[in-house]
C-alpha cells in the first residue's frame, strides 16, 4: 500500500500510524512528516498517551472471554461421528431420565392430590365416630350439675320407675334400647329422668337419691363402645366387668350391658358398692 | 444444539479444536466491538464457527491461510449480513468509549490495536481501502486518547 503524506490531515497521519511509529515500521513515504509532526511540543506526548490507552484498552478487553460451555458448543460443532453419537445418546438418556421423574412427580402429585381431596372429604362428611364423644368428661359435668340443680335439669321428674322406663323407651331417635335399674335397693328412690342431647350422642340420664341422705346416684346409657374409654384398671363383680373412674366428686363404673351400649354409674359410693347396685340390673 | 453427523478425520478435528476454537475468544472481542452487546457477540461466534465448521476441511489443507483474518471476516459477513441485532449495549467503560464510533471505526480500533490483526489485513478483512481506513483508525485513535478511559 502507498500512502502520500497528503491524502491525510496532519491529525489523521498522526493517529493513523502512531502504532507504526512506536514499532519504528512507518512506511518511507511518510516517515519525514510523521517525525516532523511528532517533534511538535503539541503532539510531543501523542504517542506515549496512545501506548498508555491502548495499553488499557486491550486490559479491559480482555475481561471479555466465552465461557467453557460456549467453547464446549463450539467444540461439538467438529467432532468425530463416535463422539457425536456418544453425546447425544447422552442427551437423549439426559432427556429420558427428566421425562421419568417428570412421570413420577407428575404421578405423586396427583395421589397426593387424590389424598388430600378424600382426606377433606372424610374429615368433613364422614359420620363422627362415637369414640369422639368424651363420656367421661361430660357426664361427670353432668353428675354435678344434676346433683346441683335436679329440677331444671330433669324433663321427666318423677318418682316412679315405670313411667321412667317408659319415658325412656318410648324417646324418638335413640340408637339403643335404654333400661333402668330397678332393684338397687328400697333406700334409692327415682327421682326422675332426661335425655341428653349432645350433638354428637344421645344420653338417657336416670337420677336416684338416697331416702336416708341427699346422696345422689346417676345412672347413664349411651350407645358406643366401653373401649371408647380410657383405659383403666378393671374390675369384675360377680358377672359384671366393669372399668372404673373417679373424679375429686364422683366415682364411676363402665359396663356394656350388650354390645354398643355403654352404662355408667356415678356416685359416692365406692366402685364395688356402686358394681353391687349395677349388677341389680334391668 | 444437535449437529447433523458429518465426517471428520482426526486432523480435521484436531485442526479445529487447536488452531480454531482457541480463537474463539478473539472472534468474540471483535464482535463486541461490532455488537457492542454481550448476547449478541456469543451468537455472532457461535454463527462464525458453524461457518467455520463447514469449510474445516478447507483451512486444515490450506497452510498459507491467515486464520485470524479467515475467522474475522466471517464474523465480519455475518454482522454485515444483519443476522444477529440487539439494541440493549452493554454499559461497561469500553462501550463508554466506543459507542460514539460508526461500526467500522470500531472494529477497525480493536481488531488493529487490541486484537492485533495487520492494518493490511483488517482493511480486507472490513473491506476498507487504505486511505479510508487510516481515517477510521485515526479517528477511533483519538476518541481514545481524548477520553477517560479508565480501567
Amino acid at each position: 500500500m502507498t500512502m502520500s503524506p497528503n491524502d491525510l490531515s496532519d491529525s489523521e497521519l498522526l493517529n493513523g500510524y502512531l502504532a507504526e511509529y512506536l514499532d519504528g515500521e512507518l512506511p518511507s513515504t511518510i516517515r519525514d512528516k510523521y517525525n516532523s509532526l511528532v517533534k511538535n511540543p503539541a503532539h510531543a506526548q501523542a504517542p506515549e498517551h496512545f501506548q498508555q490507552m491502548r495499553g488499557k484498552l486491550q486490559l479491559a478487553m480482555q475481561t471479555y472471554y466465552l465461557k467453557e460451555s460456549d467453547l464446549s458448543e463450539l467444540r461439538s460443532m467438529v467432532q468425530d461421528p463416535e463422539a457425536t453419537a456418544t453425546q447425544e445418546n447422552i442427551k437423549i438418556e439426559q432427556l429420558g431420565r427428566k421425562v421419568v421423574v417428570s412421570n413420577i412427580l407428575r404421578r405423586v402429585s396427583i395421589v397426593l392430590v387424590c389424598a388430600g381431596v378424600i382426606g377433606y372429604l372424610v374429615w368433613t362428611f364422614a359420620p363422627t365416630r362415637e369414640g369422639e364423644f368424651k363420656a367421661l368428661e361430660y357426664l361427670a359435668y353432668e353428675a354435678v350439675a344434676l346433683e346441683e340443680d335436679p329440677q331444671e335439669r330433669l324433663n321427666l321428674p318423677s318418682s316412679d320407675l315405670k313411667e321412667i322406663r317408659q319415658y325412656l323407651v318410648n324417646y324418638p331417635g335413640l340408637d339403643f334400647k335404654p333400661f333402668v335399674l330397678r332393684s338397687i335397693s328400697n333406700n334409692w328412690v327415682p327421682e326422675g329422668a332426661t335425655v341428653i342431647n349432645y350433638e354428637v350422642a344421645k344420653v338417657t340420664a336416670v337420677q336416684y337419691g338416697h331416702n336416708a341422705t341427699s346422696e345422689k346416684l346417676f345412672h347413664f346409657i349411651y350407645a358406643g363402645d366401653l373401649s371408647d374409654l380410657p383405659p383403666s384398671a378393671p374390675g369384675r363383680y360377680k358377672d359384671l366387668n366393669f372399668q372404673t373412674y373417679a373424679t375429686d366428686q364422683h366415682n364411676f363404673i363402665a359396663w356394656e350391658p350388650s354390645p354398643g351400649v355403654v352404662s355408667l354409674l356415678v356416685g359416692k359410693r365406692s366402685a364395688p358398692d356402686l358394681a353391687e347396685m349395677a349388677i341389680a340390673g334391668p | 444444539m444437535v449437529q447433523s453427523a458429518k465426517n471428520y478425520n482426526d486432523e480435521v478435528i484436531n485442526f479445529y479444536d487447536e488452531q480454531l476454537v482457541p480463537r474463539a475468544d478473539m472472534v468474540y472481542r471483535f464482535a463486541f466491538a461490532a455488537s457492542l452487546n454481550l448476547d449478541a457477540a456469543s451468537r455472532l461466534v457461535r454463527q462464525t464457527f458453524e461457518e467455520v465448521a463447514k469449510e474445516a476441511q478447507r483451512l486444515e489443507g490450506g497452510g498459507t491461510i491467515n486464520l485470524d483474518s479467515e475467522l474475522l471476516s466471517i464474523c465480519w459477513r455475518l454482522y454485515k449480513k444483519g443476522g444477529t441485532k440487539d439494541s440493549n449495549q452493554s454499559k461497561s467503560q469500553v462501550v463508554k468509549v466506543l459507542k460514539d464510533l460508526s461500526v467500522e471505526e470500531r472494529v477497525i480500533l480493536v481488531g488493529t490495536d487490541v486484537l492485533g490483526i495487520a492494518p493490511n489485513d483488517m482493511m480486507k478483512i472490513v473491506n476498507v481501502e487504505g486511505v479510508s481506513f487510516r481515517r477510521n483508525l485515526a479517528k477511533a485513535r483519538g476518541t481514545l486518547l481524548g477520553s477517560s478511559f479508565e480501567i
